[in-house]
């Protein structure tokens, strides 16, 4: 599904963050990015999803050149990165609602209510995002990415802000979606998420950004 | 100097304004002109001081605040009689130039300076008092909403036709029981003010603290989205939690339908747009002429910009842009909709302001297009880019987009109802929706 080859991100200055980066990432499979703070980790990511240009190498998605300007593409990949943002006066459930039935998704009304209970946002689904807690915002992010259809979820330090149930949760959410025949593409510093996803044959625990 | 110099301009243009000045209806909008001005200082600074406090400090104070054994109201007491100060100075200096700028005596400039200036102490005051309880009963909403309302309404009179049965402007007895009137409220509003600052809560002085640094931030590059966007944030923290409402529509029209469930959540946007229809009724019946295509532009441009905050927050996020299944283009379509319609909307009631002739609808669309369209590049404006090549000044390096970010959503007003004031017939109404057309496209398209 994913094919990555030969990727490589230089900075301005001549810095050069990711250098020769090849992946494969198939539907069905996990791929767990790890690495220390500044290795390029997000840097990959945004990359993989067409936030960020590489320098060089190039990114298919379903042998085709990656493009996330085109509608097939935002319908494809389900990304929550590092810039979350939310409409400041829509409600919790309002924004979920609102994600699904943009996708067109069927009964968005049931979607969306399992999704709410799930990720422990029911009671707080009439609460506007700049009254939530960091935490709290990080919950409605993923959940905008679960309420919709996708075939690739793509994740950076999603643990960040969760409390331990919360990662619980998301250990055992994302093992699903790989056994539903998604592909998932996570970034983290949680050993114990690590070892939860990336626990199939098929699976990769890739490190980015190691000494150098 | 400069001040000198300022008001021999205004006194000369007061004499012109006066000269050039005959009919009945006219002379009714240099008697209560002035007046909906000081009026209008005082609800719009009553505003601002809502928005921050009016009673706040910065965030580095506010952290020892709490835990430092000090008087509280010695610390905060003086900067309050200072804001109220500058707020009586303010509003009767801006009374008395609009005074001298319709043409009033000196006598009735100078007793109007001091009412405005007196009420708007006595309105501050009582902003003071409420700023505890946020949600106020009947009578302190009245007493802030007041001077706006009352602005308000002598606009109506004025749009109305009746505002030649206003009396000129000539000082006589009841002038004096309104400025003495004025001067109780006045002493009123300090005396409330003075005993509610020792009672004011941390969080209710530190609640606007973090607005200031953030939007001088957004003023200081010019980038006014980013100060609105500041604002909105800030506005919509003090609503927790709302009626939740679920959508009606899929793909995007789920954006639509969003769009509209805002205007339902706060119907205070459309009642602004509405009421702000009254000032070109009023600048027609003042004998304005051409000018009413002008007003009509700029009227819906500024008070239909509430109507876009989706789309607002859809171009300064690309992040939840990318989640949604549509092109950029098409998101940013589907945020128009609704925005665009109601400024259309806005343009058509505004028809039987627009100078007289064939094709008199047509004007008012192309107008609503016009301010849809000023609307629309001044929400989608991006913010300095400091990658581009920098300008030198006494200031430092700026970027070249920097100062046309002041005049962005202007700029197209001109643009747009330049062809209707040189022609306002159907084809200068064509050529102006041609080129409000060509801009939204523009916008849309845009990476």
């Amino acid at each position: 599904m994913l094919e990555v080859r030969g990727l490589a991100r230089c900075y301005g200055d001549g810095m050069e963050v990711l250098s020769d980066i090849d992946l494969d990432l198939d539907a069905g499979q996990v791929m767990v990015l790890v690495g220390p703070n500044g290795g390029g980790k997000s840097t990959l990511l945004r990359c993989l999803t067409g936030v960020d240009e590489p320098t060089s190498g190039t990114v298919l998605l379903d042998q085709e050149p990656l493009d996330e300007r085109t509608p097939e593409t935002r319908r494809a990949i389900a990304a929550v990165l590092d810039d979350i943002d939310f409409f400041p006066d829509l409600s919790v459930v309002e924004h979920l609602d609102l994600m699904a039935r943009a996708h067109g998704v069927e009964d968005p009304e049931s979607v969306v209510d399992e999704a709410l209970a799930e990720l422990g946002l029911w009671e707080l689904s009439g609460r506007l995002p700049g009254s939530l807690s960091s935490g709290q915002r990080r919950r409605l992010a993923l959940a905008g990415a679960f309420v919709r259809p996708r075939r690739l979820l793509v994740l950076d330090e999603p643990e960040q802000r969760l409390d331990r149930s919360g990662v619980e949760w998301l250990a055992r959410r994302l093992v699903r979606e790989k056994k539903d025949g998604l592909a998932v593409l996570v970034a983290t510093h949680s050993p114990s998420l690590q070892e939860a996803i990336a626990s199939g044959k098929r699976d990769q625990v890739v490190e980015i950004g190691g000494p150098r | 100097m400069l001040s000198a110099i300022l008001v021999n301009v205004l006194i000369g243009m007061g004499d012109l304004t006066g000269a050039g000045c005959l009919s009945s209806d006219c002379r009714g909008v240099r008697t209560l002109g002035p007046v909906v001005v000081g009026l209008g200082v005082i609800a719009v600074v009553t505003a601002l001081g809502r928005l921050l406090g009016p009673v706040f400090v910065s965030p580095a104070i506010g952290s020892w605040l709490v835990t430092t054994p000090v008087d509280r109201a010695a610390l905060l007491r003086p900067r309050v009689l200072v804001a109220m100060a500058l707020v009586a100075a303010t509003t009767g200096l801006v009374s008395a130039g609009a005074a001298t700028l319709a043409g009033w005596s000196l006598a009735g400039g100078v007793l109007l300076a001091g009412a405005t200036g007196l009420l708007g102490l006595g309105v501050f005051g009582l902003a003071v008092r409420v700023q505890g309880a946020p949600r106020g009963s009947t009578p302190r909403t009245v007493g802030l909403r007041g001077p706006g309302a009352v602005a308000w309404l002598l606009l109506l009179v004025l749009a109305l036709g009746l505002g030649s049965r206003v009396a000129a402007p000539d000082p006589d007895a009841r002038w004096y029981v309104a400025l003495a009137a004025c001067g109780l409220l006045a002493l009123l509003g300090t005396t409330w003010a003075v005993r509610a600052v020792p009672l004011l809560h941390r969080r209710d002085v530190v609640r606007g603290a973090g607005l200031v640094p953030a939007v001088s931030g957004a003023l200081a590059t010019l980038d006014l989205s980013l100060a609105w966007d500041v604002v909105s944030e800030h506005r919509w923290r003090d609503h927790p939690a709302v009626r939740s409402r679920r959508g009606r529509w899929s793909g995007t029209g789920a954006l639509v339908w969003a769009d509209l469930a805002r205007l339902r959540r706060s119907p205070g946007r459309v009642l602004r747009l509405a009421a702000a229809g009254v000032l070109p009724y009023a600048v027609q019946a003042a004998g304005a002429g051409r000018v009413v295509i002008l007003v009509v532009a700029l009227v819906g441009f500024l008070a239909g910009l509430p109507l876009l905050t989706g789309l607002r927050v859809l171009e300064r996020s690309p992040g939840l842009v990318r989640l949604l299944p549509f092109t950029t283009r098409n998101a940013r379509l589907a945020a128009m909709v609704v925005p665009v319609v109601g400024l259309v909307g806005f343009g058509l009631a505004m028809t039987p302001a627009l100078p007289p002739g064939e094709g008199r609808p047509l004007l008012g669309l192309a107008c609503g297009l016009v301010a849809a369209a000023a609307a629309v590049r001044w929400m989608t404006g991006r913010p300095p880019d400091y990658a581009r090549p920098l300008v030198s000044t006494p200031a430092g390096g700026v970027p070249t987009n920097l100062y046309g970010s002041a005049l962005r959503g202007f700029d197209v007003v001109l643009l747009g109802t330049a062809p209707l004031l040189l022609s306002p017939t159907p084809d200068g109404a064509l050529v102006s929706v041609a080129v409000s057309a060509v801009v939204l496209a523009y916008l849309l398209g845009r990476d």
